[in-house]
């Protein structure tokens, strides 16, 4: 049994303990939450210990890891904190809100050989997986362009000032859905190096950005732009979507389905010249429990599997720390890009 | 319940395989009239049960409906909360303000009553809050049945809540004396806990049952195995995984298990619509 604690019931930590607590392995030890309300609810009907302060919990709890999914301003911290105690850590995206806090982070989970994983669950989303693969073994040649931008409904004319507003309190379209976007573009093709345009539009919002556009530049060479925009009312849920470019073809990627040209198809797959289209249901994985989507049950299978006593120590985080403090980099570099525009 | 049930995803532009797919179906129902002409089409056919979500675009649809006596014996079952509605005002309100927002935006119902429950932490009659103020959506018109959506119910399952889910089921049999139902997406596990754990042997249970396996967690053949003992009413919903499955197999694939009360699907046109039922009664309920 893994003895996991959970950090902030918000609707991303609501999520996530639903799930936890289905898993046949997992033994949800306590919960951390300021607001009564849904603490008290937790307690009555889950019948799960809860705590106000977290520290509280981390100090008396056995804990082999704790999920954190408290406000973003608060993500760094709360990192530090399980790393002096020893417990192994996942935290919601983003992971802090500089470069230099998640370095630290990295730098001291790695000394005291503690696993650290970022919630980036696009790279637990079984079309993104496929995508991957297909990068990997070529089949669009020499990939020498990508597009990958992230749609959605967050703010609206009307919408309420709140800390999504607030760029200090890790508010903002390229916090929220910039750091999945990017993230994303990581996994495909590796580290950003640089940054060669970046602009931060706003357009409902007074102290925060609700869209970014940015070209960047990844450690191989290969340049290709980011957009998002969180302002997108036609949007039910956010909508990833991805365009790469190779010599050999081009391939369109949202979580539903694939759409790939190839002019040199491999023959060892099922894969013809020309247009190659598949769907979510080509793909057919079931989950221990389901929620919202696979991928979420599938990142915290992850995440439990590395931090299991009886397991080997053996990482099986598609999205670790090292990873996701690329992403804040990447982030970081846009940001100042766009500000040295501006002037 | 009917053996032949119609959805409503079509409606919304939803569509699990393919977004273009959606988009295509929303921009085809962007008029209540486009909506209203199916369900016409559908009564016509003779398929008299129409489960829904309680999407507020559905609002002028039912008014229409109140006053067309070709309408007179057709059965609506809603699924509660349109769940999106909710995230969404927590998305930008917090778990409070996102509940209150809904609780006072329903003044009129809820009052004073479900303020104080807000504030009081009386979980349950702030359900039965949410649950009145839901199904006002389709008042006077013939009420089937109540289904809790699967995000709740699964939410639910998850977080261990069991006890509301049983006083929801209690507070519906009770108050609307309709039977009660949840849609899920962990059938299995959905089952035992009602029957094992709440000992509710009369919940209906709808769930996706396709050939392919697509979202019948934790695995087909453990959802076969469960759906074969018939411990509750099943309705198959995604028989044809949005369309992943050919429609005879599909109905075949549900036929061959020999325990499934009724099947859930959802079409835009007539010719489809008619050709699916007719499948249906052929192949499914004809013994």
């Amino acid at each position: 049994m893994v003895n996991v604690g959970l950090l902030g019931l918000g609707k991303m930590g609501i999520s996530h303990l639903a799930i936890l607590n289905s898993l046949s392995n997992v033994k949800v030890v306590a919960v951390a939450e300021s607001n009564h309300v849904v603490t008290r609810a937790v307690v009555k009907y889950s019948g799960i210990k809860a705590y106000t302060d977290y520290k509280k919990m981390l100090s008396e709890e056995p804990l082999d890891g704790i999920v954190i999914c408290l406000p973003n301003d608060l993500h760094y911290q709360a990192c530090l904190d399980a790393i002096d105690r020893n417990v192994s850590f996942f935290v919601e995206k983003p992971f802090t809100l500089s470069p230099s806090q998640s370095g630290e982070v990295v730098r001291r989970a790695q000394a005291r050989g503690i696993h650290g994983m970022v919630g980036y669950v696009n790279r637990y989303t079984k079309i993104f997986e496929i995508v991957k693969n297909i990068i990997d073994n070529g089949l669009l040649g020499y990939i020498y362009d990508y597009r990958c931008s992230m749609l959605g409904s967050v703010v609206h004319g009307n919408s309420k000032e709140n800390w999504r507003s607030s760029t200090k309190m890790g508010g903002g379209c390229l916090f929220d859905y910039g750091s999945h976007c990017i993230d994303l573009a990581i996994y495909f093709f590796g580290r950003i190096v640089d940054v060669l345009t970046s602009e931060l539009k706003s357009v409902f919002s007074k102290n925060c950005e609700d869209m970014v556009r940015a070209v960047v530049k990844h450690e191989g060479g290969l340049t290709g732009s980011i957009y998002v925009n969180w302002c997108d009312e036609n949007q039910r849920k956010a909508y990833n979507e991805v365009e790469i470019l190779g010599t050999k073809g081009r391939l369109v990627a949202n979580k539903q389905d694939i759409k790939l040209f190839l002019t040199d198809p491999p023959t060892n797959r099922d894969f013809y010249k020309g247009w190659n289209s598949r769907h979510v249901t080509d793909y057919i994985e079931n989950v221990p429990f389901y929620l919202r989507g696979e991928e979420f049950t599938k990142e915290l299978v992850d995440f439990v599997a590395s931090i299991d006593p009886s397991s080997k120590g053996e990482s099986r985080m598609r999205s670790s720390i090292e990873d996701a403090y690329l992403t804040d980099v990447a982030i970081d570099m846009i940001r100042n890009r766009a500000n040295k525009i501006n002037k | 319940m009917d053996k032949v049930i119609f959805g409503d995803n079509q409606f919304f532009g939803v569509n699990h395989m393919s977004l273009s797919k959606a988009v295509g179906e929303s921009e085809r129902f962007a008029k209540n009239e486009a909506i209203y002409r199916v369900l016409s089409d559908v009564n016509e056919i003779g398929i008299k049960t129409f489960m829904f979500t309680t999407h507020d675009r559905l609002i002028p649809i039912f008014d229409q409906m109140r006053k067309d006596t070709t309408f007179r014996d057709f059965k609506l079952v809603p699924c509660i909360p349109y769940a999106h509605k909710y995230a969404d005002a927590v998305t930008e309100l917090g778990i409070v303000g996102g509940v209150g927002k809904y609780l006072s935006g329903n003044i009129f119902l809820t009052g004073i009553k479900g303020a104080i429950s807000l504030v009081s932490n009386e979980y349950i009659e702030m359900m039965k809050v949410l649950v009145d103020s839901e199904l006002n959506f389709i008042k006077g018109l013939n009420l089937e049945a109540v289904f809790l959506q699967n995000v709740m119910t699964d939410l639910l399952l998850g977080l261990g809540m069991y006890e509301i889910l049983s006083e929801y089921y209690t507070y519906i049999k009770k108050k609307y004396d309709v039977p009660v139902g949840v849609i899920t997406m962990n059938f299995v596990k959905t089952t035992e806990v009602f029957t094992n754990v709440l000992h509710i042997d009369d919940i209906i249970i709808c769930s996706p049952v396709n050939k392919i396996g697509f979202r019948m967690n934790p695995s087909q053949k453990e959802v076969e195995n469960v759906l074969k003992l018939h411990k509750t009413p099943t309705i198959a919903m995604s028989v044809f995984a949005s369309g992943a499955v050919p429609y005879r197999e599909g109905i075949e694939y549900v036929s061959s298990l020999k325990c499934i009360d009724s099947i859930l699907f959802g079409a835009s046109t007539k010719e489809h619509i008619a050709d699916t039922y007719n499948l249906i009664k052929s192949n499914l309920f004809n013994s």
